[in-house]
């Protein structure tokens, strides 16, 4: 390149679209008849090209260096879609023993809720209790029987069922399985209540 | 909604990054669906999309974006497949500088030119730094001497001005010497 400094930062201006109308018709009357200045701007016009090129071509450089390191990830070349797919079926699988252990509970809580949640009315449960009751707050623990029969009366039956049971089996309590035929009508078990009541008929 | 074109120009490589890595795997799909590509040309093609994206913004040819990143995407990445589809041309194992002449050439003036851009770019890698970078940030990426003063760390815009002047000067006479060694054979 031949051209002054001058002239360079002049090229470099016009290249650029720097230059205002007559800057541009008095740069391009030069070009026309020196040679030189035209063989530089010619040249510069290739290099600022080359940069272009170069710099796009780093970039392509970066991107090639991405894949592989995704292609390292995924452990197999082009796994794209079965990495795709094998993520989407783990995630169902997730999905799918999430929403098991949430039925579960689900179930497990409306068992139970159902179980105590039954509630006689007075008048209606009270013709049940054949037992001589005080009405009293305190509850009196002092034997197994009396426990059995309290829960019973207070509509616990899911306690009062086990000693209701052990009442039967150890003392043959009849008045324990009547209230056991109860209990298990109250929490819903009407089968098993039609037992007790037939066995004691 | 995220400026991506604001994005690219202050940190261009960690935004190509997110775009790459936000576009790729649906524009691939959707090349493969939409033209019949194979995986290979779908992710070059894809791949030059990034790089047309990135240039448009570098030289001011994309200043807004009007539509959707993915919209602009697409349409670059169509425009490239339809190029592709009609020339046919594999371009799995070129090397970079060739892909991107390629991609930027005027079939009309193809060969000259080519063998112009690719000693143009080896005389630049041997310009090496901070040469090259002092060069492209004007050239290229059009900064102006204040910016490329704070970049380099220069002390005033005059010494970067004779710092530019200087690589130009080195630049030429690499480039010079390339173009006498390619005129031997």
């Amino acid at each position: 390149m031949r051209s002054s400094k001058e002239d360079i930062t002049l090229l470099d201006d016009y290249i650029k679209g720097n230059l205002d109308d007559q800057e541009i018709r008095d740069l391009e009357t030069r070009l026309a008849t020196e040679t030189d200045l035209k063989s530089d701007l010619d040249e510069l016009r290739i290099l600022a090209e080359g940069m272009r090129v170069r710099t796009l071509a780093s970039k392509l450089e970066m991107m090639r260096g991405w894949e592989e390191e995704i292609d390292a990830l995924s452990q197999t070349p082009n796994n794209d879609k079965q990495s795709g797919s094998i993520f989407s079926i783990k995630r169902i699988l997730l999905a799918a023993s999430v929403v098991l252990v949430l039925i579960i509970g689900w179930w497990w809580m409306i068992k139970d809720e159902q179980n105590i949640q039954y509630a006689w009315k007075d008048e209606d449960f009270y013709k049940y209790i054949l037992h001589q009751t005080e009405r009293s707050n305190q509850i009196d623990l002092e034997t197994d029987k009396s426990l059995a029969y309290n829960l019973f009366t207070a509509q616990n039956f899911i306690e009062a069922k086990p000693k209701l049971q052990l009442l039967w089996q150890n003392h043959k309590d009849t008045l324990a399985y009547f209230y056991l035929g109860i209990s298990e009508f109250s929490v819903g078990n009407k089968e098993k209540a039609k037992r007790y009541f037939n066995q004691m008929s | 909604m995220i400026d991506w074109i604001q994005k690219i120009k202050t940190n261009e490589n960690e935004a190509l990054r997110e775009i790459y890595h936000l576009m790729r795997h649906d524009s691939i799909v959707w090349l493969q669906k939409e033209f019949g590509l194979t995986a290979d040309d779908a992710m070059d093609i894809f791949q030059m999309s990034v790089i047309a994206l990135y240039d448009n913004v570098t030289t001011g040819r994309l200043s807004i974006l009007t539509s959707t990143l993915q919209t602009y995407m697409y349409s670059i990445a169509r425009h490239k497949a339809m190029e592709h589809l009609r020339a046919q041309k594999k371009y799995v194992d070129v090397d970079s500088v060739q892909r991107i002449i390629i991609d930027l050439s005027d079939t009309s003036d193809y060969t000259h030119r080519e063998v112009q851009l690719t000693l143009a770019c080896r005389s630049l890698e041997d310009l090496g730094e901070p040469c090259q970078s002092l060069l492209i940030h004007y050239y290229y990426q059009d900064k102006s001497m204040d910016e490329i003063t704070d970049i380099m760390g220069y002390k005033n815009t005059d010494t970067t001005k004779n710092q530019k002047y200087k690589c130009l000067k080195r630049l030429q006479n690499i480039y010079f010497g390339h173009i006498q060694k390619s005129l031997e054979y």
